[in-house]
């Protein structure tokens, strides 16, 4: 590996990633360094998806290099998109929690340490008397948190989180994005942020990596993925960027567009 | 009243008929273990897999009558090879799950009757088929679907958590390196197995019903999935014994009377719970 693998999450050359024949992602480039809050952003259906299954581990490469820093894989903490998951299960807070301790082993009893740091999970993010409520029965912000506390419960080394603001409402956005930021400094993760809405993530990371609508990506620091000529291409019309109370902003130059 | 002694007696008196004990042995067997894996087959909306699968051993079933060969062998043989087809397509597949097993069901109901119809007792055979009969049951009924209620019980009690996370969210189980694969393909591999096994003793009609009814009341009355499978079990135990006894008193075919004695079941259920809501 090229780059300093104590450093390195992951590092893509080159690789093509998709599914059967079909490729979705051709000749991609990156590394992901360790305690980095990195956003991956872009429109629905660009394959940002298939990126992440791609570092994961999930989705190996059909051409091309993909490694873990140390050869190692790390260990995940997933978010899965909210409303992938059925809500006709009638699992508690905790049952879904402890889950993350499955990795362990498929057939292992919960002991007194899976249960412990399913607790402690469930503590980060605020739903220790939620526990034993239904999983169906919480709110979109406090499911997004339960899943969250799974991701933790695993003891991950990365965080990763597909569309974790989706369908909340502003405040309980918020709410989740800043947890996220609270438990990437608590516990020296590594987070990578997938979302369509580039304002949220522009607001909350430090790198960025920005597939365009042909599958180009740019990477690098939010400062220098995060410009008009870039987001311009991206979005096919003409973008603003500029600083508002001390945020990014992107805007449209025009706000007339075609319906 | 029914709560009066020597009137309960009266209506439970059949099961003194030792046709009626074995058939309430095997049906008891049957509802058990469909109780049990229909629970997994309606939280994973899989219900018309379950169809398919269960046309498919009927059609095992009838090519075994056909040929002259093991009938309960080709059944399992088409429900293992059906589990394989459905549940493994490729994620590019350009024909839609549902659409595969509309084309599956079909064509295998199609060639059951088609197969049983160049027999001499076709119309008595593809009447087995789909109703089965539960009073014809024989100790080797009772003891086949008991093993196979011994061992799907026990592999469910083992694996409940890794099928339980596997149906629930595949995609983080597949992150924590739970192999995904493996456990869905032995879900369902018991799924065909039971639809295999349980089929010729009872018919596709009461195995379907006990694979969906059961597992329906048992969500809409248990909060957690332990009572949920208690409460399915106990649905599936009524079904069979509400359902042969209405069977018996009434002269009526045992495989539709245990089906209407299941959806009279589940439609006090959902009045009631309609009435707590």
């Amino acid at each position: 590996m090229r780059s300093d693998p104590e450093k390195t999450l992951v590092e893509i050359e080159g690789a093509t990633f998709g599914y059967g024949r079909k490729r979705i992602l051709t000749g991609v480039n990156l590394r992901i360094v360790r305690g980095d809050f990195v956003g991956l952003v872009g429109p629905n259906g660009v394959g940002k998806t298939t990126l992440v299954r791609a570092i994961l581990g999930t989705l190996r490469p059909m051409d091309g290099r993909l490694e873990y820093g140390g050869g190692v894989r790390p260990r995940f903490g997933y978010v899965p998109q909210r409303g992938h998951l059925d809500v006709l299960y009638p699992l508690t807070t905790l049952d879904v929690v402890l889950m993350a301790r499955l990795g362990r082993g498929a057939l292992r009893r919960f002991d007194a340490e899976d249960r412990a740091r399913a607790g402690e999970a469930l503590e980060h993010v605020g739903l220790t008397d939620r526990a034993n409520t239904l999983y169906r029965d919480l709110s979109g912000g406090l499911k997004q948190r339960t899943l969250i506390a799974r991701a933790i419960a695993s003891e991950p080394e990365a965080l990763v989180l597909d569309e974790p603001t989706e369908g909340l409402d502003l405040l309980s956005g918020h709410a989740v994005l800043k947890l996220v930021q609270d438990l990437q400094t608590r516990h020296a993760l590594t987070v990578i942020l997938v979302s369509h809405a580039l304002d949220e993530v522009a607001a909350t990371v430090r790198s960025l990596i920005l597939i365009e609508s042909d599958g180009r990506m740019e990477v690098g620091p939010r400062e220098e993925v995060l410009t008009e000529d870039h987001l311009s291409r991206l979005y096919g019309v003409p973008i603003r960027v500029g600083e508002a109370l001390g945020r990014f902003v992107v805007t449209p130059a025009s706000t007339e567009r075609e319906p | 009243m029914i709560g009066h002694p020597q009137m309960l007696a009266e209506i439970l008196a059949p099961f003194q008929l030792p046709f009626m004990k074995t058939a309430l042995a095997a049906g008891c067997a049957t509802a058990v273990v469909c109780a049990v894996i229909g629970v997994y087959v309606v939280l994973n909306r899989i219900v018309f897999l379950g169809a398919a699968l269960a046309q498919l051993s009927a059609a095992g079933i009838a090519l075994g009558f056909l040929v002259g060969l093991h009938t309960t062998g080709l059944a399992i043989l088409l429900a293992v090879a059906g589990v394989l087809l459905l549940s493994f397509r490729p994620a590019t597949s350009r024909i839609p799950a549902d659409g595969l097993l509309g084309i599956v069901f079909s064509v295998a109901w199609a060639a059951s009757i088609l197969m049983v119809a160049r027999s001499a007792q076709g119309a008595e055979e593809l009447n087995f088929l789909l109703q089965g009969n539960i009073l014809t049951a024989s100790h080797g009924d009772v003891r086949l679907v008991s093993g196979l209620l011994a061992a799907i019980v026990g592999l469910h009690l083992l694996c409940v958590k890794p099928f339980v996370f596997v149906s629930f969210d595949p995609e983080t189980a597949r992150t924590l390196g739970v192999r995904t694969r493996l456990w869905t393909m032995l879900l369902y591999t018991s799924l065909g197995a039971t639809i295999a096994l349980t089929i010729h003793v009872v018919g596709i009609l009461v195995v379907f019903a006990l694979l969906v009814i059961p597992p329906i009341c048992g969500l809409l009355l248990g909060r957690r999935l332990p009572s949920v499978f208690l409460v399915s079990v106990m649905v599936g135990l009524a079904g069979v014994v509400g359902g042969l006894l209405l069977s018996f008193h009434a002269d009526l075919p045992s495989g539709p009377a245990i089906v209407a004695f299941l959806g009279a079941i589940v439609g006090i259920v959902r009045v009631l719970k309609r009435g707590n809501a």
